[in-house]
């Protein structure tokens, strides 16, 4: 029982994560049309940033903003690059944040160093007990931000005059356009949104998992999956997503074997694409374009 | 003069839509523009809001020259659109639909009085403003799409086919609201395939054909006009 809700709690932790990154995904897609594959890369930025600029005597609270700001300005960055070749298709355009994600990599390998980070938690090495199982006090905030970061959204697409533009656009995008919504400036929003969602996903994990320059990969495609799971078009779906990815990846390594882990995003993600290609919540099993 | 388009050819890709095409609107008035299928009058109105950049040719509203200027200046500068198949925004109600026909305006107070003046014109919106869009009739979607037109405070309002796929009572309604907006002040440019109907409601009238004006006048001539009579109002 204990250990079942170790294994729970852990998964929640990182599906958090998955939900932070899946998130992005189709907050991207819904302005875009675009399936932005170097979100990975946000969270990666998010934590590698963060690390180096506390090595470099930062304080914490403006190396935590600044690492958020430069990776929005690394999705605005992504944005632009997209922009510059927007007469292309949209395959062309997903590949070319392929080359981002590449890219991104690179330079975080060139820039930082290969080597394995981790963070100082925020809220020191201390951690409750709750029906015998442990959670870290960071485990803890990693939820909270989490939380907190999908009310605010929630907030923004159903409240905000912003969000509801938004909206308007992943519906009707020549529609939208009537009303005087730039596209631009929604496409703008959107890549800076999701990378400063990624980071901070980034930022709160690393103390938990680490981070080098290769931790993009894994986590973006984690991401894509929750995001899949939930519905391309659905960031409260792609939530959904990454909890159930988190704690089905958290059993299976608790009870089969950690080497499976890793394959559960993948089988879950495949059995959707085959069975509910419109993700867990869609009605007809269509989905936008 | 509101509106000016002179020479205007719009292409998509090798397809010509539009070729060398030139009208004007007066202020006040009510234009109406009738055309057959695949005539070019949606092309013309999405080129006329910013949607669609011509080959060549060049738009004026209101003496300046908009022929490149963003769809969302062109809003802001009083340029309205109620689009073909309306364009709603099916899953947002009603109520957000309207606001964000004020997009781009800043005065919030005035924009709470502009939505209680369309809930005025259109009661039935007030009931239905927390239902979506999407589950509206045609009719109400249709008054949504016109309320929605109006709450960016338009001068100069196009209407692509507003009496498609209604029935008769609520296209008598609709356009009773166009006549009470010319009464108002507004101007309007209507694209109609329904000849008769455009033709009842507008002082001048503009014929379209494979992306070329072929013919224009008032709209009372061009009723009594024999070829017009032969093509568009069943002879
Ligand atoms: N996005 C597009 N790409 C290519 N061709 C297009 C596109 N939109 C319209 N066309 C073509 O341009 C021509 C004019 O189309 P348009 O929609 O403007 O006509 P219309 O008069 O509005 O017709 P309808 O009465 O059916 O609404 C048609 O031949 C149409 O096939
Ligand atoms: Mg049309």
């Amino acid at each position: 029982m204990t250990e079942l809700f170790a294994f729970l709690l852990t998964g929640l932790t990182v599906g958090f994560v998955y939900a932070l990154v899946g998130m992005g995904f189709t907050v991207i897609y819904n302005a875009s049309g675009i399936i932005n594959f170097a979100q990975g890369e946000f969270v990666m930025a998010g934590g590698m940033i963060m690390v180096f600029l506390l090595a470099g005597g930062i304080p914490y609270l403006p190396a935590y903003l600044l690492a958020i700001g430069l990776t929005a300005l690394l999705g605005v960055l992504l944005w632009k690059l997209t922009d510059l070749s927007r007469d292309s298709s949209q395959e062309s355009l997903i590949i070319l944040t392929l080359g981002y994600a590449i890219f991104l990599r690179g330079a975080a390998e060139v820039v930082f160093d290969k080597e394995l980070h981790t963070l100082p938690p925020l809220l020191g090495e201390g951690h409750l007990t709750i029906l015998g199982a442990t959670l870290s006090y960071q485990a803890l905030l990693v939820m909270a931000a989490s939380v907190l970061i999908v009310a605010g959204l929630w907030f923004f697409f159903r409240r905000t005059r912003t969000g509801k533009a938004m909206i308007a656009v992943s519906l009707d995008p020549d529609a939208a356009r009537l009303m005087g919504i730039s596209l631009k400036k929604i496409w703008v929003l959107s890549f800076s949104l999701a990378a400063a969602i990624a980071s901070v996903g980034g930022i709160l994990l690393t103390p938990i998992t680490s981070t080098n320059y290769e931790v993009g990969i894994m986590l973006g495609l984690k991401g894509f999956a929750a995001a899949i799971t939930g519905g391309l078009s659905n960031p409260f779906g792609a939530v959904a997503g990454g909890l159930i990815l988190g704690i089905m990846e958290a059993l299976v390594a608790g009870y089969l074997s950690s080497e499976y882990k890793d394959a559960v995003a993948f089988v879950i993600m495949l059995l959707i694409l085959f069975f509910r290609p419109g993700g867990l919540f869609s009605h007809r099993g269509v989905q936008r374009v | 003069m509101i509106l000016l388009v002179e020479n205007l050819s719009v292409n998509y890709g090798r397809i010509e839509a539009l070729r060398d095409l030139s009208l004007h609107i007066d202020e006040g008035e009510i234009v109406a523009l009738i055309g057959a299928n695949g005539a070019g009058k949606t092309t013309l109105l999405r080129t006329l809001s910013g949607l669609v950049t011509p080959r060549s040719g060049k738009i004026e509203y209101l003496r300046k020259e908009i022929t490149r200027l963003p769809s969302d200046r062109r809003v802001e500068a009083g340029i309205s659109q109620v689009p073909e198949g309306r364009g709603l925004f099916a899953t947002l109600t009603v109520e957000d639909n309207l606001l964000l026909g004020a997009y781009t305006r800043k005065d919030q107070k005035e924009i709470v009085r502009d939505l209680e003046e369309v809930y005025r014109r259109f009661p039935i919106l007030k009931e239905k403003r927390k239902a979506y869009a999407g589950t509206l009739s045609g009719g109400q979607q249709q008054m949504v799409a016109v309320g929605r037109a109006l709450m960016s405070r338009p001068k100069l309002l196009l209407l692509d086919e507003p009496s498609m796929g209604l029935a008769p009572v609520i296209v008598e309604e609709i356009f009773e609201t166009l006549m009470q907006l010319r009464e108002e002040g507004t101007t309007i440019f209507l694209v109609e395939q329904n000849a008769h109907l455009a033709l009842d409601h507008s002082d001048r009238a503009y014929v379209l054909e494979n992306g070329r004006i072929v013919q224009a006048g008032g709209s009372d001539a061009l009723r009594k006009d024999e070829s017009v009579q032969a093509a568009y109002l069943g002879g």
